[in-house]
């Protein structure tokens, strides 16, 4: 199948090129293993504060929907189901699943493949019971499944708390957020201070949402070590769910699925408080390590990356364009870095228009100004973005584009 | 355990679920009930099943992890095809879905 444009990937970002591009007359396709276009998107679901001091609820789902109506409208095919597993120069995408079985041969490419959750490994996570915050979120706000009766949840992120919160909706008792092992695996992510300083950043986005206490407590203590010395064992609330950062999961038993936790304190300076140990019955255990920018194809194709831990991990370097350093392939979404996915979508919409300026059907003229348009769309986004997934996210974008740059002049 | 239904039939913010006809198929030799729309994994996991195969080497259980198509942990197969990801698979009326893995698993490492 000959196409203009291909696609990989249906979920925010990938949707969001493929309307941009068919305005401009590209014969787009998106190629997207799920059965159901939407990506991580139709998972999602949270309360940011609004105009007014009101809150509001962000329904992936709906919002989900809303792009695969205009992605219906603007005439874009999404070949779902369908596996693009390589990248080789032409462009030539094989396929697996029911697409074309010669695969797909394109002008441009754009790599909207997301992001993949890093593993949290840590004794007993390979038993049944045991959940990534993905398969959590996806298996509550998209199937509407509960995953269990009671559970624990394992590292404290923004991503996990928001977990934490969608168990409680869903029915779930959650008997807590605990630091994972500590030890090389889990880094700083099982260190108090380094984890409350994070949470320290997140109070900005919940003056009314549960975090108001443990917001005064940290700022009172200023975050980091010394409010890990005077951080409750117990922890506290933030939507009725006790965040320990002074304890850890030390290893998930069972015998055919998840029974129970062990359970421990930590000293401030991250170590186990010998003698601490106990046993927490649960049926699921939610596991948060973080997330990555899927990368495979962009490095198949040659992509120079970059490593910055801010956003992510290996991301391919990439202009204000969202062009890589391969002609005619670009990207878009969690492959840029992990944000959130209004900006995944504003990013759509500028690799859909760069692709088309690419393929020579945006007139000379209109350039520009589309471009700085989308752009600007792109940066309200990031303003509006109620939170970072990292920290550091702005600094972290500057110093990506002025790798870019080096490279252009160099 | 097989027939606990964990459906959420009333959301406190996502309102009533709606859901597809019940579909019936087989899993391990047992009649399993799923809705239109939902994946096998989580069907599955929504009738109290999580155990969807065990290690060929340890013999140890294992069951769906990263529900989203990235770990392969789920993997089944699906009327006579092996590796199939049971989370990314649609149920269908009359599957026969088992926890067999590919002969091959288990004996290159």
């Amino acid at each position: 199948m000959r196409v203009d444009l291909a696609i990989v990937g249906g979920g925010p970002a990938g949707l969001a090129a493929g309307v941009s591009a068919a305005a401009y007359g590209v014969n787009a396709v998106v190629v997207d293993e799920a059965p159901l276009p939407g990506g991580r998107l139709r998972g999602q679901l949270h309360e940011h504060p609004g105009l007014d001091g009101c809150t509001v609820w962000w329904r992936g789902e709906i919002e989900a929907e809303r792009l695969l109506d205009q992605a219906r409208t603007a005439g874009v095919p999404i070949l779902s189901s369908t596996v693009g597993w390589g990248l080789f120069p032409g462009w030539k995408i094989p396929l697996y699943g029911p697409g074309p079985e010669e695969g797909l041969e394109a002008e441009a490419v754009i790599l909207a493949t997301g992001a993949v959750q890093r593993s949290l490994a840590m004794p007993g996570w390979t038993l049944p019971g045991v959940l990534a915050v993905g398969a959590v979120q996806t298996m509550i706000n998209q199937y509407r499944i509960r995953p269990g009766r009671r559970a624990l949840v394992v590292g404290i992120d923004v991503l996990s708390l928001t977990v934490a919160r969608q168990l409680v909706l869903a029915g779930v008792e959650v008997v807590g957020a605990v630091l994972p092992p500590p030890g090389p695996l889990s880094g700083a992510r099982a260190q108090p201070a380094a984890v409350l300083k994070e949470l320290l950043r997140l109070t900005p986005l919940a003056p009314n949402l549960g975090l108001r206490a443990a917001g005064r407590f940290l700022r009172g203590s200023r975050g980091g070590q010394l409010a890990a010395k005077a951080y409750p064992r117990d922890g506290l609330r933030v939507w009725g769910v006790p965040i320990m950062a002074r304890r850890s999961a030390l290893a998930i038993q069972g015998t055919s699925a998840v029974e129970s936790v062990i359970i421990a304190d930590l000293a401030a300076d991250g170590r186990v408080e010998p003698g601490t140990e106990r046993t927490e019955a649960v049926d699921v255990v939610c596991l948060s390590g973080g997330l990555s920018p899927l990368n495979e194809l962009a490095l198949q194709a040659g992509c120079a990356t970059v490593y910055i831990e801010e956003l992510g991990g290996h991301i391919p370097l990439h202009g204000p364009d969202l062009s890589t350093t391969v002609p005619g392939l670009f990207v878009a979404g969690n492959i840029t870095g992990v944000e959130g996915a209004p900006i995944a979508m504003a990013q759509g919409h500028l690799a859909g228009l760069a692709a088309a300026i690419a393929l020579g059907r945006v007139p000379a003229r209109a350039r520009d100004e589309m471009v700085q348009e989308a752009r600007a769309r792109l940066d309200a986004a990031r303003t509006n973005a109620p939170i970072q997934f990292h920290q550091g996210v702005t600094t972290a974008r500057s110093r990506l584009a002025a790798l870019w740059e080096g490279r252009q002049s160099g | 355990m097989l027939n606990e239904n964990r459906r959420v039939e009333d959301h406190p913010i996502l309102g009533p679920s709606k859901r597809g006809a019940p579909v019936t198929f087989w899993f391990n030799g047992a009649p399993i009930t799923g809705c239109e729309g939902e994946n096998i994994a989580m069907a599955l996991w929504a009738s109290g099943i999580k155990v969807m195969r065990s290690d060929l080497r340890s013999g140890e259980p294992r069951g769906m992890y990263c529900g989203i198509g990235h770990c392969f942990e789920c993997r089944v197969t699906v009327n006579g095809v092996p590796d199939i990801r049971a989370c990314l698979e649609p149920v269908r009326s009359g599957l026969i879905v088992s926890g067999e893995v590919s002969p091959e698993e288990g004996t290159s490492r």
